[in-house]
């Protein structure tokens, strides 16, 4: 099966809209996520990181389109354990994150974290969370204090298809909608709860179309595949969101690799990896760029070697960081 | 009065308005001495009023407690007072809004959230669990919950199994989490004051039958820190540890006692986590003896926890096994005499006592 | 850019794996995300798939070939003037060190000679207020313990009257009130510290030779032969010992009498032997010999060895004399007295390790006898009686047959009469 999504709009004249300066950056992030993923996995086969890694590669272009409409001193983001890319767009620094997964104490929280758990105060990322479905209601809970501060800001909640089946997807969006809450909840469809596929999971397909309707709230589905319905979907489902009318969106999208490093996927065929790898967002946009002329193929080597360097530079970071001191052991059990 | 030990109680009795009506919300009665005649509701209540006063990102929210003004009428007046902005009645959706408290305290409010019971907390247990007690330790600090749970916790009167529990243990087990149990209205306010201006998860557990147990409280303010205990009755020949309801048990158990010659000296450590171990070791150093009194069950109770500290800290000054009163090992039975053999009412102390003191 | 493709670890438990087949060779351009190799894990054979891209310089190690994880399999450049070379002997260098036995970082040689072992103090000194030397049994609270020595009370002058006779605080107060009980007056009452019931096993000690007695040359000798000669075979039953016991507790209530299980197994055998004389026999290479008397060897140990007394016409005996016989020849077996007669021969052995409360066990034939009855412990186990589990004695019985001699059926049913004899011994007596 593959994406259900129509494109319905002019990929043309949203590029114009996003303007040359805008795509390029959301290329350079997508570049970013991905190498960090690879060489993060990398890393993890050579055991210089353990535990769980859940890898964005193939999805990026979701929450990257979303991302270039977000004000993180108003807006808040929150996801689930596969939360690398979202740290990223946060604009956290690959070093701090990479070093989080070696587990240092130079990492994002102090190598107390890991994989699942990047956060930031300062950009209004709320984590990173490893509970299937748990960050539904944080993200519900920050949609509250914007209206009760009156900030006019919006939170984005992302969420697996593997989430929606789960009691807080129903407790939250009955919330939202009920009281109003600038609330936008993103499903990102990559078509399997970890070996589950949604056909096996989910009583409908098309979760966000068939769902909304129940709560009284608006729906958008779009190419999770595809920036630029990203990032057009991100930009009506926003302004709706910010006059107080919560969204559930759904992303029809995909991951190359297993639900984690130790997860060989041998649930699908190798013709449908291929399939959706064929179609890669990432390609996509650098076609486009070229084609447009706001890009050169020089230039896109350049591009890809600054963000190959600056990964490498993140992983000698890790690896030169010391562990945590063992007096980290039972600090923050309790604020300080 | 020193602010760190509790008035003196009064017997239970509903304070009633000239027209017959039981009085609720913040509002004590002055008396003459200068203090206040409040209930336990009541001093909740003052201490909600008092600090959303003083702090507009405290926002309460809960099923029925704006509108209803509180299955239990702890809330009583408060949706008058401040609006449907701050005191929010919910959907019955506890795993939603104690999630939805979590995400709005990482984000600059101060929740306290009202579980109509705490039996009612466990649909909510993942987000108590796995973020509120974690988040700032997993965040390496960068995201204290500043959160408030409160609402009744032990046995109501004859609800059976699934409205009875006692959940001290079950939350005092996980890090991260701050576990306060009062027993009069006085330490119930000066608790939640505190609970109110710090940076913890908090489970706030009241007990429905210590609703209506009425004192005379100071008018000006004051608040009780965690972790420190009090002495409810002096004595000399066994310690009783005794928790919540469970002090007032104690205490009648004490008075029994002491007709057979056997003086008891009575502890509330008042909060749970943290715990104040030096206060009943001091008094076990004392009196050779302990007997442990909870509504939480025996396995892995509060009472196991504390007979272990008291072994690692005075097992030299024991002269007796310490004792255990718990609820019996079954879920709460409807019938009222057994519902009565489950909880640890005082002749069931009075019986630990004296298997204590070799008597 | 030079790119070194470390063996990955496909599984959390993967240290090493083969490299099953390379889909790529030198030369070939690998774009990120391609299958380079298929690597067998501990787990499944996996496909590799390179997250770095560029052009096969060098494969290093071979398909087939076993791989460490974080070895170097093969080498990429990103652009055409890198120095392959100078990266092969790099990669070569941490292959070695990363290889089994290579120079990674050995664990710490195994000292010449083990550390001497901490060994336990035989008693714990006695603490100074604790009570030292308290006869078996005596309990004193903690507190009591600590304020007798300060009130100078001698504990082991003062009558507890706690649970089980406990000392506890108000009793060391009455007797230090009363001034019964001071320290040094009952010194000379007092009991001996009791013997430490476990023994401290040394983990040190050195190795050494010791020449076999002749005795053990004997054993040694014959059983190889027997276990290597006779085709053994064995039957094995477990038998519900309830009874037995009931019974051997009620004979023991008689004054004189003092019959143990093991000659309750005796007379059992013997009667079992009449009825399936097929293993009353000895075998002699071309004939077997068929015996009427049961005279049964029983395996006695002995210092360095063992030796088989034998119950002559054990069948005719009622259980006092099998009993007093095997009590007098095992006597007899330690001391080295037995005549050859005494041990020569025999139709049947028993061998009982039950004294040991072994679980169950099988022994080696006696030769030229066909058959041994191994006799483990009675246990306390958990039987079905009536479709219901309910506490029970169990004792199992191997029995070793020489199957040139026996069959199968010949030995369960003579195990199945053994079985039923010992389930209602009463049939022992008559």
């Amino acid at each position: 099966m593959i994406s259900t999504a129509k494109n319905t709009i002019d990929a043309r004249a949203v590029r114009a809209e996003i303007g040359k300066d805008r795509l390029l950056k959301m290329y350079r992030q997508m570049l970013l996520i991905r190498r960090f993923e690879e060489q993060a996995t990398v890393a993890y086969e050579a055991r210089k990181i353990a535990g769980f890694l859940h890898a964005y590669i193939g999805q990026e272009a979701v929450q990257t389109g979303f991302y270039d409409h977000l004000d993180p001193k108003r807006d808040a983001t929150v996801t689930s354990y596969r939360c690398h890319a979202l740290a990223i767009l946060c604009g956290l620094d690959p070093k701090e994150l990479m070093a989080e997964l070696f587990g240092k104490v130079t990492g994002n929280v102090r190598g107390k974290g890991g994989s699942m758990h990047f956060f930031s105060k300062e950009r209004n990322m709320l984590g990173g969370h490893g509970i299937v479905g748990g960050q539904i209601p944080v993200g519900t809970g920050a949609a509250f204090t914007a209206k009760y501060k009156k900030t006019g800001g919006v939170s984005v909640t992302y969420l697996g298809d593997g989430a929606s089946p789960q009691g807080t997807f129903h407790e939250s969006l009955n919330m939202a909608s009920l009281w109003n809450l600038p609330a936008i909840y993103v499903i990102e469809n990559n078509m399997y709860g970890m070996g589950t596929a949604c056909t096996r999971a989910s009583s409908v397909q098309d979760i966000a179309a068939a769902k909304a309707p129940g709560y009284n709230m608006a729906s958008f589905t779009f190419d999770g595949l595809d920036l630029y319905a990203s990032w057009k979907t991100a930009q009506q489902a926003i302004a709706l969101a910010r006059s107080g009318k919560p969204v559930l969106i759904e992303a029809k999208t995909y991951r190359y690799r297993g639900h984690s490093v130790s997860d060989a996927a041998t649930y699908r065929t190798k013709e449908e990896v291929d399939r959706y790898k064929s179609l890669d967002p990432i390609e996509r946009i650098k076609a486009d760029l070229i084609a447009e002329k706001w890009l050169t193929e020089a230039g896109a080597d350049q591009l890809y070697e600054q963000v190959v360097a600056q990964i490498k530079e993140a992983l000698d970071f890790s690896e030169e960081s010391p562990e945590p001191p063992l007096s980290e052991l039972t600090r923050h059990v309790y604020a300080e | 009065m020193s602010v760190m030990t509790a008035p003196p109680l009064k017997a239970s009795r509903q304070i009633k308005a000239k027209e017959g009506e039981p009085i609720n919300g913040h509002k004590g009665i002055l008396l003459s001495d200068g203090t206040q005649l409040v209930n336990m509701r009541m001093a909740i209540c003052q201490a909600l009023y008092e600090e959303m006063k003083r702090d507009s990102t405290i926002f309460v929210m809960g099923e029925e407690v704006a509108q209803y003004n509180g299955a239990y009428k702890v809330t009583k007046g408060l949706l008058d007072e401040f609006g449907a902005e701050r005191v929010i009645d919910t959907p019955i959706t506890e795993s939603g809004f104690a999630g939805l408290a979590v995400g709005a305290a990482m984000t600059g409010l101060r929740p306290v959230i009202e579980f109509m019971s705490w039996n009612f907390s466990f649909p909510a247990f993942d987000q108590i669990i796995s973020n509120a007690s974690k988040m700032c330790y997993m965040t390496g600090g960068m995201f204290p919950i500043p959160l408030v749970m409160r609402g009744p916790n032990g046995a109501g009167p004859r609800v059976s199994s699934q409205h009875s529990h006692a959940v001290e243990a079950l939350y005092s087990h996980f890090p991260g989490l701050i576990v306060v149990s009062p027993s009069t209205p006085y330490e119930a306010k000066g608790l939640m004051k505190t609970a109110l201006r710090q940076p913890n998860p908090v489970c706030f557990l009241e007990n429905e039958m210590l609703y209506n147990y009425e004192q005379d409280i100071p008018t000006s303010e004051y608040l009780i820190p965690f972790g420190k205990g009090d002495i409810k009755r002096e004595g000399t020949d066994c310690t009783i540890v005794a928790i919540s309801r469970s002090v007032h048990w104690a205490l009648e158990a004490a008075e029994e006692l002491a007709k057979e010659g056997i003086s008891c000296e009575v502890v509330d450590p008042r909060t749970i986590k943290p715990l104040d171990i030096e206060l009943i070791a001091n008094s076990v150093r004392k009196t050779n003896r302990c007997v442990v009194v909870e509504e939480c069950y025996k396995t892995g109770g509060i009472g196991a926890e504390i007979a272990t500290q008291l072994m690692e800290l005075v097992f030299d000054d024991l002269d007796a096994p310490v004792g255990r009163v718990t609820t019996t090992e079954n879920p709460m039975p409807y019938a009222a005499n057994l519902e009565n053999e489950t909880l640890p009412k005082p002749h069931r102390i009075v019986a630990a006592v004296k298997k204590a003191c070799y008597r | 850019m030079i790119i070194e493709q470390l063996v990955p670890a496909k599984s959390p438990t993967m240290t090493e794996g083969t490299i099953v087949a390379w889909r790529v060779k030198p030369g070939d351009k690998v774009k990120s995300g391609d299958v380079i190799a298929e690597i067998q894990s501990d787990k499944a054979v996996v496909e590799w798939e390179a997250l770095d891209g560029g052009t096969v310089a060098e494969i290093l190690i071979p398909a087939g070939a076993m791989a460490q994880v974080n070895q170097v399999a093969a080498i990429f450049t990103t652009k055409g003037d890198e120095d392959v070379k100078a990266a092969v002997a790099k990669a070569k260098e941490t292959n070695a060190k990363l290889a089994p036995g290579g120079a990674a970082p050995a664990p710490a040689a195994v000292a010449a000679t083990p550390a001497a072992a901490p060994v336990a103090a035989p008693v714990a000194a006695p603490a100074a207020s604790a009570p030292a030397a308290l006869a078996k049994g005596v309990r004193v609270s903690p507190v009591a313990a600590k304020i007798a020595s300060s009130l100078g009370v001698d504990l082991r002058a003062v009558k507890g009257t706690g649970p089980d006779g406990r000392i506890v605080r108000r009793d060391v107060e009455a007797a230090a009130k009363a001034g019964t009980a001071k320290l040094g007056a009952a010194g000379g009452a007092a009991a001996k510290p009791e013997k430490p019931k476990l023994k401290v096993i040394r983990a040190d000690g050195a190795n050494s030779d010791v020449a076999m007695t002749p005795m053990r040359q004997i054993i040694g000798k014959r059983l190889l032969e027997a276990k290597t000669t006779i085709p053994h075979f064995y039957v094995s039953e477990s038998v519900d010992a309830g009874s037995l016991v009931a019974l051997r507790e009620q004979v023991n209530l008689l004054d004189g009498f003092k019959v143990t299980v093991n000659d309750l197994i005796v007379r059992a055998s013997a009667l079992a032997l009449r009825a399936h004389p097929k293993l009353n026999a000895t075998f002699q290479n071309n004939s077997i010999r068929y015996y009427d008397s049961a005279d049964i060897s029983v395996a006695v140990a002995i210092p360095d060895g063992l030796i088989t007394p034998i119950v002559t016409k054990a069948h005719t005996k009622n259980l006092k004399q099998i009993g007093d016989e095997v009590r007098a020849l095992a006597k007899k077996a330690v001391e080295g007295k037995l005549q050859p007669a005494e041990f020569q021969g025999g139709s049947f052995t028993i061998s009982n390790l039950g004294m040991f409360g072994i679980a169950e066990f099988v022994a080696i034939i006696n030769p030229p006898q066909v058959a041994i009855l191994a006799v483990a412990g009675i246990k306390d186990e958990a039987v079905v009686k009536n479709g219901t589990v309910v506490p029970g004695k169990v004792m199992r019985l191997t029995l070793s047959a020489d199957h040139r001699a026996v069959d199968g059926a010949d030995a369960a049913a003579f195990m199945k009469t053994l079985r039923e004899l010992l389930e209602a011994p009463a049939t022992l007596l008559v």
